[in-house]
């Protein structure tokens, strides 16, 4: 980028920054966390820096003019000292939904892939049609049809969230993530002090992943003798079933109808349902 | 504190205090290596530590976790604690482990019998205690469930390889799981056999208590059989980690769990960071700056030094990366592959 360009949008930022911080969230806890921030045009990662409350963040867009500004999910005892003395306490959860995990229709025309030998520019996404080099970034810019997209899927988390797994829904909030999607923040849970393995279980529990038949009542042996007794609400699939079977009908008689199918079959049905949420847990 | 009537002592030994127990009765260890009567407990001792060496679990005298006589619950108890004894003076880790979670699934028999007996609330009450007092989980009956935070539920059920623990083949509503008796007490195995090993690896190591020493003796060569004398590897690598590296190789994208699987894999059998970074080399957005980062953060070289373990197989199947053959031989970590014990 060249100097006129940064200086450019460096004065913008700064002007915004001055005249809007009011409009910037200063997450609860502050002084707890960990900041860092990139400038215009510096690969340079300024990390490690703790403040003490939402003054000190503004003293540091206005001296530093920030391109980017991140902040850990996690709450240290000592958020300014190197990654092994910072001494974790506790972490939010915060789920990011993005448009390019949904597989919609509509990407193919508005992606463009970027090659990383020859700099050529083109909407082939899988191989570079000028040196068929297969190292391509991907450039995208979201349409109406993936924000509406990523809106559903926020809502079948917030639900599972709030009936499954007793969150209360003031301490969900959510953010336009910036590029295709959005983040959804979930504070003061009982997941707070989780470590990353179980948060990696929770995560399969939302994507509907590892799910077994026997789960519903199906039988290994003998599958003409299951008897589906939990309902799909009690699993707190209740987009199962509007999806993967018929809305409003009897539980117990649709998966009588799913009987003609043995076992491995019904398995690869879970498989296929789990690919239908997009998305992941932020692990910072 | 929890108190324990007679039956509860018989019934969970590891909580009664071992040395106030001997002395409540009248009783000093030496006793143990001379006197005939008193010979029958240890008898009984070396029985229960056999038993659980040979990987089941002992079956006590009591009849439904009541004792008929009270020589028969003393004796349950005294063999337990004679058991610890033996095992002390053996200096065996093998027994500890064995005998530890022996006893936990012993336990867990009467702990789940107790969760069950819905028309007993005062044994319900007592088994929910000490799941609380020894684990810090807190049981609350609702019907005929027992609901646990589903916090609490992933902390103790993250380690499980069977798939019905995950917790999406669990009932959950309102941040609680619901289990059966049998399931609740399940979850906390693990940590009840570590509560019973720490307690006898913690006990003070008596001095030989004379007339005890052929039974030592036996122990420690029937525990000497029990380890594995040393390991064979094949070097190859399993079909999943082949796989990643194929797809490396083609110079396509391999996923970060593909990736972290990888590294975590060679690391763990003893390869350097400069030796894994050049198999990125070939990957889309390939960074050799952020690949030696991430290399070295996983190895424990940088950042918060953990090192980072290979993922299990069943953690590798709901990521769509393992691609299972019958060289897998149930192993349940990438990192067991083609590794054979030689007894």
């Amino acid at each position: 980028m060249n100097e006129n360009n940064i200086k450019f949008l460096e004065d913008s930022f700064k002007k915004y920054y001055f005249n809007h911080f009011n409009l910037i969230f200063t997450p609860q806890r502050t002084s707890e966390r960990e900041f860092g921030y990139q400038k215009f045009n510096s690969g340079f990662f300024n990390r490690h820096i703790s403040l003490k409350d939402d003054k000190e963040l503004h003293l540091l867009f206005m001296q530093n003019i920030p391109s980017d500004v991140y902040c850990s999910n996690a709450y240290y005892a000592f958020p300014n000292s190197p990654m092994n003395e910072k001494d974790w306490k506790e972490a939010d959860l915060i789920f990011d939904i993005d448009a390019k995990d949904l597989d919609l229709p509509c990407r193919k025309n508005h992606v463009v892939s970027i090659c990383n030998e020859c700099n050529e520019i083109s909407k082939d996404t899988n191989q570079c049609v000028k040196c068929n080099s297969t190292k391509l970034e991907k450039k995208s810019l979201p349409c109406k049809l993936c924000i509406n997209a990523s809106k559903i899927e926020v809502n079948k988390l917030s639900n599972i969230l709030i009936d499954d797994l007793g969150i209360d829904k003031e301490n969900i909030h959510v953010y336009f993530s910036g590029n295709e999607g959005f983040h959804v923040y979930v504070f003061n849970s009982q997941f707070q002090k989780m470590g990353s393995k179980e948060r990696s279980e929770l995560v399969d529990y939302i994507m509907f992943r590892g799910a077994i038949p026997e789960t519903f009542g199906m039988k290994k042996f003998k599958p003409n003798r299951s008897f589906f007794q939990i309902s799909i609400k009690k699993v707190g699939m209740e987009d199962f079933q509007n999806k993967f079977l018929v809305q409003n009908q009897n539980v117990q008689k649709l998966f009588q109808n799913y009987l003609i199918m043995d076992i491995l079959l019904f398995k690869k049905y879970l498989m296929m349902y789990q690919r239908i949420l997009a998305l992941k847990l932020i692990l910072m | 504190m929890l108190v324990l009537g007679q039956d509860e002592k018989a019934k969970y030994p590891f909580l009664a205090d071992a040395g106030e127990y001997l002395k409540d009765k009248g009783f000093s260890l030496v006793q143990f290596g001379s006197d005939p009567v008193l010979k029958l407990s240890v008898e009984k001792a070396l029985h229960r530590i056999k038993v659980a060496a040979a990987g089941e679990v002992y079956k006590s005298d009591l009849i439904d976790g009541q004792a008929s006589k009270d020589y028969v619950l003393e004796r349950e108890v005294f063999s337990f604690l004679l058991a610890i004894v033996l095992i002390k003076l053996t200096g065996m880790s093998t027994l500890i482990k064995r005998f530890a979670l022996a006893e936990a699934r012993r336990a867990e028999n009467y702990l789940e019998k107790d969760l069950g007996n819905a028309s007993n609330k005062s044994k319900i009450d007592l088994a929910t205690r000490i799941i609380y007092d020894l684990f810090n989980i807190e049981i609350v009956k609702e019907n005929d469930f027992f609901v646990i935070p589903v916090s609490d539920y992933l902390i103790h059920s993250v380690t499980f390889h069977e798939r019905e623990w995950k917790l999406i083949n669990r009932h959950v509503e309102n941040g609680k799981v619901f289990l059966t008796p049998d399931k609740t007490v399940r979850l906390i195995r693990k940590e009840l056999g570590n509560y019973i090993s720490s307690k006898i690896i913690n006990a003070p190591k008596p001095s030989m208590i004379p007339g005890l020493e052929n039974i030592v003796n036996e122990l420690i060569s029937l525990s000497k059989k029990l380890t594995p004398t040393y390991t064979i590897t094949t070097g190859e690598y399993p079909p999943c980690i082949k796989h990643a590296i194929d797809v490396l190789e083609k110079g396509e994208n391999l996923p970060h769990s593909g990736r972290f699987m990888l590294a975590t894999f060679l690391l763990s059998r003893g390869q350097t960071v400069q030796q894994i970074a050049p198999l990125f080399k070939n990957a889309p957005d390939y960074n050799p700056r952020v690949t030696l980062y991430q290399l070295n953060h996983l190895a424990g070289t940088s950042g918060s030094t953990t090192k980072y373990a290979c993922p299990s197989c069943e953690k590798l199947k709901t990521q769509d990366l393992c691609f299972i053959t019958k060289e897998c031989d149930n192993i349940i970590n990438p990192s067991q592959f083609g590794k054979k014990r030689k007894q």
